[in-house]
């Protein structure tokens, strides 16, 4: 894992440089924020916007991060779950203004303290399958894109793709098979 | 019951598991379940999937327990957006800044404010002296362009600059006459307000309020200057507590205030936390502007002196950016004041000197700013950009690099309009024939031969260039002033491509005329119009659209300008804008929105040759136009154009005539063939 560490900090210095270079940070740990993220929002736009402003925000703070061995993802997990935490105080507040008469929210704590948050293999998991689900074969990638992404039914899928239902169900079950025997491939590979 | 595939039943166990997700949203019922597992129970403990794979062949459990795990993927065109948002951004925000390393120049020169008022001029010449009558202003400096205009100016009133320029509609600087008024007021402390309103009533301003003392503690009126822009002049008398204010205002009578005679010393008649000119800001939403500004440029609010109407609407509240103190209110229709987008842009933009432009506009961008114009290093020894923030105001930001003396920053002004005239005219593509920039409209119709007469007897065109092609049409090439446009005779089974084109001429009311006699038809009769031009539309019996325009400003053709320019009518400007920067690094130059959003002018331009687009609206819709495209690197540009969201016609390929060229069709079905210049001096069809 060094090489990993030493790739990180080569990538995060380059970037501090030229910010030019910080799609490539984006693209290491875009899956990361959004699994994050994505367990602790309730809806996709949500999510969404919560990723796009933890990648803005790490943009302009980039020349600030300094590097102290912790994962560059740590910090970036610490900026979502900051924008997590003001977002609920914010829509509390509104809640509040528009609704004084409101008994008091009981919004349920937020964990700040990302790093030991007993989550974090589960999201690293997740962001390695979706990772994965990328490189699937185009078509295969395609429909697990419109059902798990998009949310579309078959019948939806299969009028966009031009498709019979019947060939878009085949096609998603190839497409967890290819993930499924990748999935054992890799982490068996990982423990070997 | 029939059995059901495997592929079936696996995917009745998803459908189970999305409906678990659906139910899960806002709304679902059981929204407010444990945080954690919303999106992702652990695989096998929701009950849904346990009896859907309890009744499972065995191969099909994983694959379901997988399925949970991909619920909440990511879309991947969201993926893709932020990532082009982002790379906007990092080139925005620059890259390393050596002009700032390699001198000790401090970034906020001497003698400025954090905030000064920019504001665009008609006349800008005669308004000098105007503010030098009225307000005693004295003139600091002025840099005259080749055409006499003046590109920028700045005048200095008690404490505080005022920078100026004349107007220039093709670059977006629009004077208050072109607007049809402000959403800026500027506001100006001076020790005898009344004396100043009569200087300036004297000197031609309109005096809308007249002086009068305020239970805010301050003798101030209001005018309007003979160029448009609005100004509040006042003395600061007392610095009240809100408390004090509201028992005063509460009264409703200026008892105490009238002949008011300062019990103490009167330290100045500038209100603490101002300076002597600032900017009253008109935006929709005060409350969500001044939270803007502060997480944009790190203001901060003096929360005591907002102040709310019983409407709720926001009379009066104000930041300190820097040093700087700046008022913003609401709209109001009784008090006449209206938003940029009442005006459809704003004559008064506020520039801002900084410590860290970078720094700062990344965070501005973060906040929310749209950027105009990129951070960058300018000739007259500044980095500076251009954004605009999410109420129609315009900021400019900037730091010194560098200190330039007034003769060098004349010298470089002249090389860098040349260089602009040089790029535009096709120096930023190498390899281009002479007299081809970038952007040549490509019109293809079936009765070409009419065309050419229309161009030539309208316009003065010469035709450069004839070929037959293999397939039976014929090419030809024609320059109308400094421009070249390709002109097809389409074979009759072949499609037409009408083009729109805003074409200057030296006498709009002869080429209108003379078109109509060559059987055109009249969109719109020559017409002056507050931006400085006088104009007509006309459309040819092609089914070409002609915007036939001349300046009012020294010559015809506006300077660095070209003769013709393709005019796009796309449904959205905001995508085309958007496709044309990502596709083509396009670089925008002007935007002029109406008060609904709608982008009623743009311009742009693409390696230094202009477009220009107004939305589809009315007779104007989006048509098949054509453009014949000059880059670099055509195998690129075709790639940056799809990956934009264009579709290839045709992939890039060598052409006999020795141009590479590929053929996409943009979002808004506008055809674009994108060419590397070949060896060859002359197209050969």
């Amino acid at each position: 894992m060094k090489t990993g560490e030493a790739d990180e900090q080569l990538l995060i210095e380059a970037a501090q440089k030229d910010p030019g270079r910080f799609a490539e940070l984006y693209e290491a740990n875009f899956e990361r924020v959004y699994a994050y993220v994505a367990s602790r929002v309730r809806d996709r736009d949500e999510a969404e916007d919560v990723t796009a402003e933890v990648f803005h925000k790490a943009l302009a703070k980039l020349p600030r991060f300094e590097w102290r061995g912790a994962p560059f993802a740590a910090w970036l997990y610490r900026i979502a779950s900051n924008a997590i935490a003001d977002r609920a105080a914010r829509a509390a507040r509104e809640r509040s203004i528009t609704a004084p008469d409101d008994p008091p929210l009981n919004d349920p704590p937020l964990n700040r303290t990302a790093l030991s948050d007993p989550g974090l293999e589960d999201i690293e998991r997740r962001a390695r399958l979706f990772r994965m689900v990328r490189s699937l074969p185009r078509d295969q990638h395609r429909v697990i894109e419109l059902r798990f992404a998009e949310e579309m039914s078959i019948r939806e899928i299969a009028g966009l793709m031009g498709r019979t239902e019947g060939a878009v169900k085949q096609l998603q079950f190839r497409a967890l098979e290819t993930l499924r025997a990748r999935w054992a491939d890799e982490t068996g590979g990982a423990h070997a | 019951m029939p059995k059901r595939s495997l592929s079936g039943q696996l995917d009745a166990a998803l459908d189970a598991i999305l409906a678990r997700r659906r139910a899960l949203e806002p709304g679902g019922e059981s929204a407010e379940s444990d945080e954690s597992a919303r999106f992702y129970g652990k695989p096998g403990r929701l009950p849904e999937v346990e009896a859907a794979a309890g009744a499972l062949p065995a191969r099909l459990g994983p694959l379901a327990a997988l399925a949970q795990e991909l619920e909440g993927l990511p879309r991947s065109g969201f993926r893709r957006n932020l990532k082009v948002e982002l790379e906007g951004r990092a080139i925005m925000s620059g890259t390393a800044k050596p002009a700032l390393e390699k001198s000790r120049v401090n970034p906020v020169p001497e003698g400025y404010h954090t905030a000064t008022p920019y504001i665009a001029v008609r006349g800008a010449a005669r308004a000098i002296e105007f503010y030098k009558q009225a307000f005693g202003a004295t003139e600091v400096t002025r840099l005259r362009m080749p055409d006499g205009s003046i590109g920028h100016a700045e005048i200095q009133i008690g404490d505080s600059r005022i920078m100026l320029s004349d107007e220039y509609p093709e670059y977006g600087a629009f004077s208050p006459e072109s607007l049809g008024g402000s959403p800026v007021i500027l506001h100006l402390y001076t020790a005898d307000t009344d004396a100043v309103l009569a200087r300036a009533a004297a000197a031609g301003a309109t005096i809308t309020a007249p002086a009068a003392d305020h239970d805010y503690g301050e003798r101030s009126g209001m005018l309007i200057d003979p160029f448009g822009h609005k100004w509040s002049v006042s003395t600061h008398l007392e610095t009240l507590t809100f408390a004090q204010y509201l028992q005063r205002h509460a009264a409703g009578t200026l008892a105490g205030m009238a002949g008011y005679k300062p019990s103490g010393e009167l330290a100045s008649f500038v209100r603490p936390g101002f300076q002597t000119a600032g900017v009253y800001l008109t935006v929709t939403d005060s409350l969500k502007a001044v939270d803007f500004y502060k997480r944009a440029f790190g203001a901060v609010e003096n929360e005591s002196m907002r102040f709310v109407d019983p409407s709720g609407r926001v009379a009066h509240s104000e930041v300190t950016i820097g040093d700087s103190g700046i008022m913003i209110s609401d709209e109001s229709t009784d008090y006449k004041r209206f938003g940029p987008a009442h005006f459809g842009g704003s004559p008064v933009k506020i520039h801002l000197y900084v410590e860290d432009v970078d720094a700062l506009a990344a965070q501005a961008i973060a906040a929310g700013a749209r950027v105009v114009r990129r951070v960058e290093d300018q000739f007259y020894g500044e980095r500076s950009g251009r954004l605009e923030d999410p109420f129609g105001h315009l900021w400019m930001i900037s730091s010194r690099i560098e200190d330039v003396s007034p003769a060098e920053i004349e010298r470089r002004a002249a090389e860098f309009a040349k260089s602009r005239a040089e790029s535009a005219a096709g120096g930023a593509v190498p390899g281009l024939r002479e007299g081809f920039t970038a952007v040549t409209p490509y019109l293809a119709v079936h009765r070409g031969e009419e065309l050419v007469d229309f161009v030539k007897t309208v316009f003065g065109a010469t035709e450069t260039f004839r070929a037959q092609g293999p397939a039976g049409g014929t090419h030809i090439e024609a320059r109308i002033g400094n421009s070249m446009m390709m002109l097809g005779i389409a074979p009759p089974h072949a499609d037409e491509n009408p083009a729109a084109l805003h074409v200057y001429v030296d006498d709009v009311d002869a080429a209108y005329r003379k078109a109509l006699e060559m059987g055109a038809t009249s969109l719109g009769e020559p017409t002056d119009h507050p931006y400085g031009e006088r104009g007509a539309s006309v459309v040819d019996v092609s089914g070409n659209y002609w915007y036939v325009a001349r300046s009012s400003r020294g010559s015809p053709t506006p300077e660095g300008l070209r003769t013709v320019t393709p005019y796009f009518h796309p449904r959205s400007g905001a995508r085309m804008i958007e496709f044309l920067k990502r596709a083509f690094g396009a670089e925008e130059i002007a935007r002029y929105q109406d008060a609904s959003g709608a982008i009623v002018h743009a311009r742009m331009t693409i390696y230094g040759a202009a477009v220009e687009m107004g939305e589809a609206h009315g007779p104007y819709q989006p048509m098949p136009m054509a453009i014949y495209l000059y880059v670099p690197d055509v195998d690129a540009t075709y790639r940056r154009a799809l990956d934009a969201g264009a579709t290839s016609v045709f992939a890039p390929a060598d052409q006999p005539y020795g141009d590479r060229n590929a053929w996409v069709r943009d979002p808004e079905g506008y055809t674009w063939y994108i060419a590397t210049p070949g060896r060859s001096a002359t197209a050969q069809v």
